[in-house]
């Protein structure tokens, strides 16, 4: 993953982070934060598909 | 999402808040009944939430190793120069400068009162005669002038 979705889907699903508080923490609008998160989990969803076929 | 989605899909963003229950009422309700009948979005919402499932999983993983240890130990042997405690012990003197600065004022003060009330601000110096002759004006004498007594001029 770039970095930049990686540390947002990080925030979120190990730190538990809610979507304003990442918007906080990386100086980002949430609206950013939405999206990263969106393409991270879309990207890493792939990855894993790809893996299992 | 790399499959094809028709048209009328909900845009992924979506599907991550739906996930992530940023989304409610009409609105959630509208995504889960596409995601219901659309085998894409269908898929992807059960990829998101295995996904979730997967990454929270993590977040409570310990890794069972103490990685300061296994970082000490490959680390060269450190020099220990003896300016390091010097420092640190002027360091520590310092931090009690101002209690000891405090303690001071405060038995100043005490001597201080001690005096005035007990009475020890006028001090009394006992004279004896002996050292009566060192008086600007020796024993017997009326003037304070050496010109009195013929010895200054």
């Amino acid at each position: 993953l770039p970095a930049e979705q990686r540390q947002a889907i990080l925030l979120r699903e190990i730190e538990g982070l809610s979507y304003a508080e990442i918007s906080t923490v990386l100086d980002i609008h949430e609206g950013t934060v939405k999206s990263r998160i969106a393409r991270a989990r879309a990207a890493l969803a792939s990855a894993v598909r790809e893996s299992e076929s | 999402m790399k499959r094809d989605a028709p048209h009328d899909c909900p845009r992924i963003e979506a599907l991550s808040l739906l996930i992530d229950d940023e989304i409610s009422g009409s609105a959630r309700r509208d995504i889960e009944a596409h995601a219901a009948s659309c085998p894409i979005c269908g898929a992807t919402l059960r990829d998101f939430g295995e996904l979730r499932g997967t990454l929270g999983a993590l977040g409570r993983t310990s890794a069972g190793i103490d990685i300061a240890a296994l970082i000490d130990e490959r680390l060269p042997p450190r020099p220990a120069p003896a300016a390091r405690p010097a420092r640190r012990r002027r360091g520590w003197r310092w931090q009690l400068a101002p209690a000891g600065l405090a303690a001071a004022g405060v038995l100043a003060t005490g001597a201080y009162l001690g005096m005035v009330l007990g009475g020890g601000g006028a001090v009394t110096v006992a004279r004896t005669p002996a050292v009566a002759v060192f008086d600007a004006v020796p024993p017997g004498g009326l003037c304070v002038a050496p010109v009195c007594y013929g010895g200054g001029r």
